[in-house]
């Protein structure tokens, strides 16, 4: 990623870097709810000097993008500034005029906004969209532009920018679309660029390519970064100075590599003990080592693998292709998501499929399920092949695995209530009568730690990880053999996330449950899983026990995917 | 690039005092447990819309039923004497050429446009619906060719096909009436529903449903068809007042239900003849045809409101 700058507008910062660039005092912002003025950010101090990197974390509903927001006066819907003040490059925002504020956006603040899917016009060609910034900015008009639109995409990092310029954004992928979304947040060489979690959407190898690039450009531009994030890890990694807020409160900022060593805010650091990011060792029970200290993470002992567990699963040679549509009738292509994929998971064990989007990770999770039928090869269950069950016995058969699954917002039925959420696989398998059923989830909802008054509330009332530990429960309630983790984790903020790990590896200690985990998250699968499979492009390229692939990837692409874990190069 | 030094920034950290640090994930066992109905309820019944169309909708329902609560003349009593004379006492809306008086006809008018309007409703549910599930539930040839039997009934207007099919009939009922807008009306009900059903159908909880053994038709009956109730719900309310008013129209038109049941539609173009003498002949059965409407418009419109889950929080 070298590549010279061309010399065109370059703002280089102020000599004068004592004299911040952006400073927050105070900063109160509200909302008007139905159920009066609720406020989302209280009190946030925040400095930013010039070319300075300034890192806000915070888990979801924090204030942290609120904050930022403010700083450009994009507020949502009823949000507004009702005390403090914001203070950029001696202009106040929070009393500036609309002109005022148009003249800055832009051209002094840069925003790369989070999710590049929906940020980039579908019916303008790329380049268009560059172009404007320029024009809306006063920067380049007509050829002159056009020209300046393809420095800067190549200065964004977009190879053979002139004919890429000219495509449409369903022509790009995630990563090259925020690479044209960084091209015209910089386009008019803001003196501050704000980015809102601008890579939480794309997969960790682009993410670290992105923000590499990004780090390069903004140090040589000299721009200051305020860089939004709920990753830990990864703020530490990128930025200097980091800001931790909490329920719409800064309780914590300093430089970055002080935070980290020594947290002193009880918040920051129970963030600092469950960030996976920087956890090296696997969950071990509480339950299984007899203890009931608080002190969950320890070194796995050996392989953590008993050898004499006999195989509860076996996948041989599986392979999975799919029929897409052509362009034409007749046309049909192929694809093949799942290609000779073969692994042996022991009972009692966590098996952890990783893989990039679009691996095919899924794909066999869903024929380990019985949801659909693989092409080729076949899954052995304690000796059976799944492929030979009629009816009765597939019916049978569900009652041995569940699934868990990613989104907390769509794994529960909006309209059943939890009790009823939980009771449906025993109703469904005509599981003991009423009275006993109803038991049953009582001792479900104990199981996962939610209070059993919970069985009368609505999915919609419950938090996203409350819902996964009902998800949870459901899957516990017909007591299968196998539960299989579809990104269980991955929609969860840090803290909670942690908990449902350590929930979830409990009660395999307890139930002696075997696991098969998809996830993209390395960082997570070093805290749970016993043995890792690494999924590329369908195939299998590395297998092998956890602390053998951390400490010892034997391919290129597990390396490459090591390195990609945020805060990964951190030591303290 | 030189090396900035920066001006030193303190750690800072907030006592635990101002920011106190809850329970990571603590359910709230203090509110009252709210489902998705009990939510929309909620919120319905702040809506001053809500009420102004209930009220209406619950009168106009009342004076279907019991017409003879709020009036003790017989609408079929007419005397030419009366001819078009302004209103008097216990007349309150005046007569209309044949010397009937316009209140009462007015008030036996709602029977046959509510009833007409919500049997209606029901067929075209019924029908609409349960095609409509299907179709979307299980794809296939059973979709393409509900969908391309709903776009030819698209291409026909409502009106226009029942003009031409209630030609047929001489002795015609509310209960033609009904089956023949039923049997144009339900297309757009199977669009929605199946609409619904493809949206809910790759839902995670449909795929949990499916992994823990339930068959598919349980699935739909049990998780599929509630969560795509709201938007059946909101275009029936809708659709009654359309029919309402297909109703009238027949009538008007002299080919919906017989001058011996009481119509506003009839009354309508009965009253076109006197317009210019006595406009108020024409204003009163029109008046009560538009607010019966409106009020189930409405009604659909803040049902919609009240059920769009985006509205509200998640």
């Amino acid at each position: 990623m070298s590549q010279t700058l061309p010399t065109a507008p370059v703002v280089v910062a102020d000599s004068n870097v004592h004299v911040p660039l952006l400073a927050i005092r105070d900063l109160e912002v509200s909302f008007t709810t139905a159920t009066g003025l609720v406020s989302a950010v209280r009190g946030v101090d925040l400095t930013v000097y010039p070319g300075q990197t300034v890192a806000i974390v915070g888990e979801s509903g924090s204030g942290k993008s609120t904050t930022a927001h403010a700083i450009i006066d994009l507020l949502p819907g009823t949000g507004k500034v009702t005390a403090g003040s914001i203070m950029f490059d001696g202009t106040e925002i929070t009393t500036a005029t609309e002109k005022e504020i148009i003249a800055l956006r832009g051209r002094a603040i840069g925003l790369v906004p989070q999710d590049p899917m929906s940020n980039l016009n579908p019916v303008w060609k790329i380049g268009y969209q560059v172009k404007e910034a320029l024009k809306a900015n006063g920067i380049a008009k007509g050829s002159a532009a056009n020209a300046r639109v393809t420095e800067l995409l190549e200065e964004a990092g977009l190879p053979d920018a002139a004919r890429r310029a000219k495509q449409y954004p369903h022509e790009f992928s995630g990563g090259m679309r925020q690479r044209a979304l960084i091209a015209i947040a910089l386009a008019a060489r803001p003196k501050l660029l704000i980015a809102d979690e601008p890579t939480s959407a794309l997969d960790v190898t682009v993410q670290r390519q992105i923000l590499d690039h990004l780090q390069h450009l903004t140090e040589e531009l000299g721009t200051a970064v305020l860089f939004i994030t709920h990753d830990l890890g990864l703020a530490a990694e990128r930025a200097e100075h980091l800001v931790v807020m909490y329920r719409g409160k800064v309780v914590e900022s300093g430089p970055a590599a002080q935070i980290l060593s020594a947290p002193r805010h009880p918040y920051t650091q129970r963030l600092v003990a469950s960030a996976p990011s920087l956890a090296s060792r696997r969950i071990q029970s509480a339950k299984a080592l007899g203890v009931t200290a608080t002190e969950l993470l320890a070194p796995t002992g050996g392989d953590g693998v008993s050898e004499t567990r006999p195989d509860i699963v076996v996948v041989d040679n599986l392979t999975k292709v799919f029929h897409l549509r052509g362009g034409r009738p007749g046309a049909a292509k192929t694809f093949k998501a799942v290609d000779d994929v073969s692994f042996t998971i022991k009972r009692g064990t966590t098996m952890a499929l990783v893989g990039e989007s679009g691996s095919g990770k899924s794909t066999v999770a869903n024929i380990m399920l019985n949801l659909i039928d693989p092409t080729e090869g076949k899954i052995n269950f304690e000796g059976t092949d799944l492929s030979t069950l009629n009816k009765k016995q597939l019916f049978a058969f569900r009652r041995r695995v569940q699934p868990i699954f990613q989104d907390p917002y769509g794994s529960l039925d909006p309209m059943y209530s939890i009790y009823r959420t939980i009771e449906e696989p025993l109703r469904t398998h005509r599981v003991g009568d009423r009275k006993s059923r109803l038991q049953k989830v009582r001792d479900l909802l104990d199981m996962v730690s939610l209070p059993q008054s919970t069985m009368r509330r609505f999915p919609n009332e419950l938090s996203g990880g409350q819902r996964q530990r009902v998800a949870i429960a459901r899957a516990l309630a017909l007591e299968p053999d196998v539960i299989v983790c579809d990104e269980a984790v991955s929609a969860l903020d840090v803290l909670v996330q942690a908990q449902i790990l350590t929930l979830l590896n409990d009660l395999q200690a307890e139930l002696g449950l075997t696991y098969l985990f998809i996830t993209h998250d390395l960082a997570v699968v070093r805290q749970v899983a016993d043995q890792v499979c690494v999924m590329k492009t369908g195939k299998i390229v590395e297998s092998a026990t956890t602390d053998e692939v951390f400490d010892n990837p034997r391919e290129e692409y597990t390396r490459e995917l090591l390195a990609a874990i945020p805060g990964a190069k951190l030591t303290f | 690039m030189p090396e900035l030094t920066r001006p030193h920034q303190s750690h800072f950290f907030a006592d635990l005092d101002s920011t106190p640090l809850g329970l990571v994930d603590l359910v709230d066992e203090s509110a009252a447990p709210a489902s998705l109905w009990v939510e929309a309820w909620h919120s319905l019944r702040r809506r001053p819309l809500f009420w102004i169309s209930a009220t209406l909708i619950a009168l106009v329902t009342l004076v279907a039923l019991f017409p003879s609560l709020f009036t003790s003349l017989d609408p079929g009593f007419c005397e030419l004497k009366y001819s078009l004379d302004p209103p008097t006492a216990g007349h309150p809306f005046g007569f209309d050429r044949q010397g009937c008086d316009i209140y009462s006809r007015t008030i036996y008018g709602a029977r046959a446009s509510v009833t007409v309007g919500v049997l209606t409703t029901l067929v075209v549910v019924l029908i609409g619906s349960v095609f409509g599930a299907f179709a979307g539930f299980y794809g296939g040839w059973f979709d393409s060719l509900l969908s391309r039997v709903t776009d030819i009934f698209f291409a026909i207007p409502l009106v226009l096909a029942a003009i031409v099919v209630m030609q047929m009939y001489d002795d015609v009922s509310v209960m033609t009436v009904t089956v023949v807008l039923g049997v144009f009306g339900w297309p757009q009900i199977a669009r929605i529903t199946r609409g619904a059903v493809m949206s809910v159908k790759n839902a995670d909880f449909i795929t949990a449903a499916k992994a823990l053994g339930s068959s598919r038709l349980a699935t739909l009956a049990r998780h599929v068809m509630p969560n795509s109730a709201a938007p059946i719900i909101v275009t029936a309310t809708v659709s009654l007042g359309i029919f309402i008013v297909a109703e009238a129209t027949l009538s008007y038109l002299g080919i919906g239900l017989p001058t011996s049941i009481v119509s506003w539609g009839a009354d309508i173009s009965k009253a076109q003849a006197s317009l210019r003498s006595q406009p108020s002949v024409l204003f009163y059965p029109a008046g009560a045809l538009a607010l019966t409407v409106l009020s189930f418009i409405m009604m659909g419109d803040v049902v919609r409101d009240a059920l769009d889950p985006k509205a509200r929080k998640r």
